[in-house]
């Protein structure tokens, strides 16, 4: 039950929250039993073991060669994976809510399909495709250009695993938003780009940004299809994930979980900003 | 194509771009992978699929998957009701932290789980003297798949039980249904599609997970060895039509396990709209 | 079954809903209760059906201190607003849902139980939509399932929270007799709860109306 200032009684879809009772309070404690064990502890052991063996051992870690040209390369991947992954979001989101046409629903199969597939499958499929004995990987063999193995790949795989990141985000909201607004301004002479840019971006620009968010994350951290494609060469095509298993396979505790702390922290920052928002979307679109 | 002429513009631009990009970047790579599990000829087939180290592997992958999902649908459960329904200190935070397994690499996860739960971990440590192993065993494949899947079915359930009216719970009560009852007979099955959803989105994430399980697995061939692990091994060993067969296999089980959850949400829902 | 509420107060947050309300219905008699919108009608209602817990104040059924008295055990049917009819269930489900709930001993047989939801279903004239589900039908035919469902566990006392506020359904206004003619027959009591007073069109009026005051 809830009355709106004026004291009339208001229907609420959402279901208010309630203060727990008795057996409420029991669900609650186990609820966030698991939450500590699961998903804080972790976080808390992340940054003890990275400073386990106090300051210096970090920022040498942190400092190492191989370490910079990781972060470097994983930031390098994020710069390109990104923008693509952004451009195509948006036109599949355009084009899905905005038309109909023949071959939607095939369209949307297909956007969904790296879900389905296992990271180290996708690291599979292109090295099939690129590779040595591929039909691309000979073509492009012959004129010089390598894709396995280097940092075309790996990009090419991140690409992969997070294109329907920003779709995803932005699908839902253009759908219940509706295209009344975009054929108002259509009708009041709007050309192509001024429409998009001045009704059409300002609505999901939080969900576009959100979108933006989760892509980030998703490639930064890529292991799996990124472990098949890379070769993990030290130096030269270890990304910031892989570092974390090279590390640990050296028995270098700290370097591991130095690295770790750094993706950690991206992620954190991933939760905050998508918290963030959530909050900016909530308050923007009219309930 | 209905109309020639259509109001808004960009249908050409968007179409295009979304199709040259979904086909290059997804299809043509996966069509690549079905055309040379094609080439695999059925004796081959059958030596690969007898080899009884990845049959092990299989068995294991599915085993700890379905435990995984199992309890990812009582934990999502139970989180997706207290945040939905209570009030309580903390709430926004475990709220915001339960998406940390979808942002936090696998690599990480997988790492820092088999640390906390290794026999001198931290929780490893409280669990030993009871006798409770997890990590290097298959208790820690289903602890990391079940940590890298737990968002779906939170995810799925959260709006659901937020969307559910507190009069669907009133009627009941006025009709003399006891808590029990109005939780098995009014709330549970609405709340079935969404949770058999998020349920099989976690069962095909846990079947493929790579990166955490292979930190906590210990990977003994025989008993701790998953399917994408053996992918893994046999590309190492260039073994690319054997990779492609088995990845074409765990390929075709996730879709039929999405297909099938499709199908049953249609039944679920017979009466949409008519 | 009589009712008698004696200064009813409740509060929710800094807004004071009911303040020192106190009515009382003699057994059998139909009462509208009146009032613009936010005055307390819904809140006295729920307080009755004991979905709400008073600040202050007692309620009395047949002369028995009721206020503390769980809302399983009132014996009160209760029409909402917007029907609250289970999404998942099939009309006829619906409808059986009090009597299947009912403790094992207290259950009748399948067949009665069939009987007796199809009899209801006839009353309100609906029984050809036994097999569908709620998202199927039109509003005023979801007010008449939800009111079947609510005659169905034989309340004492029945209440209906804004029964009419469809009016645009002209379904709904159909019911309105219907509603009038079994509850009489049944000898319930029969809140309407106006949003607007003098709506309706004379053939469910009240026996008596009770105007509340916005506070």
């Amino acid at each position: 039950m809830a009355f709106s200032p004026e004291g009339e009684y208001v229907r609420q879809t959402r279901s208010p929250l309630r203060r727990p009772t008795a057996a409420g309070w029991l669900l609650i404690g186990c609820g966030l039993f698991f939450v500590l064990m699961l998903l804080v502890l972790p976080l808390v052991l992340i940054v003890s073991a990275a400073f386990a063996s106090g300051w210096r051992l970090f920022t040498d870690n942190l400092l190492d060669a191989d370490m910079l040209a990781a972060i470097r390369l994983t930031i390098w991947v994020a710069l390109l994976t990104v923008p693509m992954n952004l451009i195509f979001g948006t036109a599949i989101a355009w084009c899905v809510t905005r038309f109909s046409f023949p071959g939607k629903k095939l369209l949307l199969a297909f956007l969904d399909t790296p879900y389905a597939i296992s990271p180290v499958v996708a690291g599979l499929c292109y090295l099939l495709l690129y590779g040595n004995q591929g039909w691309l990987g000979g073509w492009l063999d012959e004129r010089g250009i390598q894709v396995m193995f280097a940092w075309p790949g790996i990009v090419l795989v991140t690409m992969f695993v997070t294109s329907p990141y920003v779709a995803r985000e932005l699908i839902p909201l253009m759908q219940a938003q509706g295209s009344q607004e975009e054929e108002a301004g259509v009708l009041l002479g709007a050309n192509a780009w001024t429409l998009f840019r001045r009704i059409t971006l300002p609505n999901i620009q939080w969900a576009l940004l959100y979108g933006t968010v989760l892509t980030t994350a998703r490639a930064v951290g890529e292991f799996g299809s990124v472990a098949v494609v890379s070769g993990s060469i030290r130096g030269q095509t270890n990304t910031l994930s892989l570092q974390v298993q090279l590390l640990q396979q050296d028995y270098n505790s700290v370097g591991a979980f130095t690295a770790s702390l750094l993706l950690a922290c991206i992620a954190l920052l991933t939760l905050f900003l998508k918290t963030l928002l959530e909050y900016r979307q909530a308050k923007n679109s009219p309930p | 194509m209905k109309r020639s002429h259509r109001v808004l513009p960009g249908f050409r631009l968007s179409l295009g771009l979304s199709v040259l990009y979904l086909s290059l970047i997804v299809l043509l790579p996966a069509t690549m992978l079905v055309w040379q599990a094609g080439q695999v000829s059925w004796p081959e087939l059958v030596f690969y699929f007898t080899d009884p180290r990845l049959l092990a592997s299989i068995r294991v992958t599915f085993f700890a998957a379905a435990c995984a999902a199992l309890c990812n649908a009582l934990l999502g459960l139970l989180l997706a009701w207290i945040l939905a329904r209570y009030d309580f200190p903390g709430r926004k935070l475990a709220d915001t932290l339960i998406d940390l397994p979808f942002a936090l690499p696998t690599a990480v996860a997988g790492l820092t789980l088999s640390t906390l739960f290794a026999q001198n971990g931290w929780i490893g440590k409280l669990l030993a003297p009871l006798g409770i192993e997890v990590s290097f065993t298959i208790t820690g494949i289903i602890l990391a798949m079940t940590f890298t899947s737990l968002p779906f079915v939170v995810r799925s359930l959260q709006p659901v039980i937020e969307d559910l009216s507190p009069e669907y719970e009133e009627a009941a009560e006025c009709l003399g249904a006891t808590r029990t009852q109005i939780f098995f007979r009014v709330i549970l099955p609405t709340l079935i599609p969404a949770l058999s959803m998020g349920t099989a989105l976690a069962l095909v994430r846990s079947l493929g997970e790579f990166g955490a399980v292979i930190f906590i697995a210990g990977n003994k061939p025989f008993a701790t060895e998953v399917v994408s692990l053996m992918i893994y091994t046999y590309i190492g060993e260039y073994a690319y039509e054997a990779a492609a067969a088995v990845a074409f296999f765990l390929l075709s089980v996730s879709l039929l396990i999405l297909l099938i959850v499709q199908l049953l949400q249609w039944r679920f829902r017979p009466r949409a709209n008519t | 079954m009589s009712i008698e509420v004696k200064n009813i107060e409740k509060q929710f947050g800094q807004f004071k809903a009911l303040d020192n309300v106190s009515l009382s219905f003699p057994t059998g008699e139909l009462v509208a209760l009146l009032g613009p919108s936010g005055c307390g009608k819904t809140t006295l209602l729920r307080i009755i059906a004991g979905l709400e817990n008073p600040d202050g104040g007692v309620v009395h059924f047949h002369g028995e201190d009721a206020t503390h008295v769980h809302v399983r055990q009132r014996q009160v049917g209760f029409v909402f607003q917007h029907y609250a009819l289970f999404r998942h269930m099939t009309v006829f489900d619906n409808v059986a849902f009090g009597l299947t709930v009912r403790p094992r001993g207290k259950r009748p047989g399948k067949k009665e139980i069939a009987e007796r939801v199809h009899e209801l279903l006839r009353l309100v004239q609906l029984d050809w939509l036994a097999d569908r589900y709620p998202d199927q039908l039109s509003g005023g035919q979801r007010q008449r399932i939800a009111l079947a469902r609510a005659l169905a566990v034989e309340p004492k006392v029945l209440l209906l929270d804004e029964p009419f506020w469809c009016t645009r359904c002209q379904s709904a206004q159909r019911s309105a007799p219907l509603v009038a003619s079994s509850s009489r027959r049944a000898a319930y009591h029969f809140n309407f709860c106006y949003s607007r007073p003098g709506r309706g069109d004379g053939s469910c009026r009240p026996d008596r109306g009770v105007e509340q005051r916005q506070n």
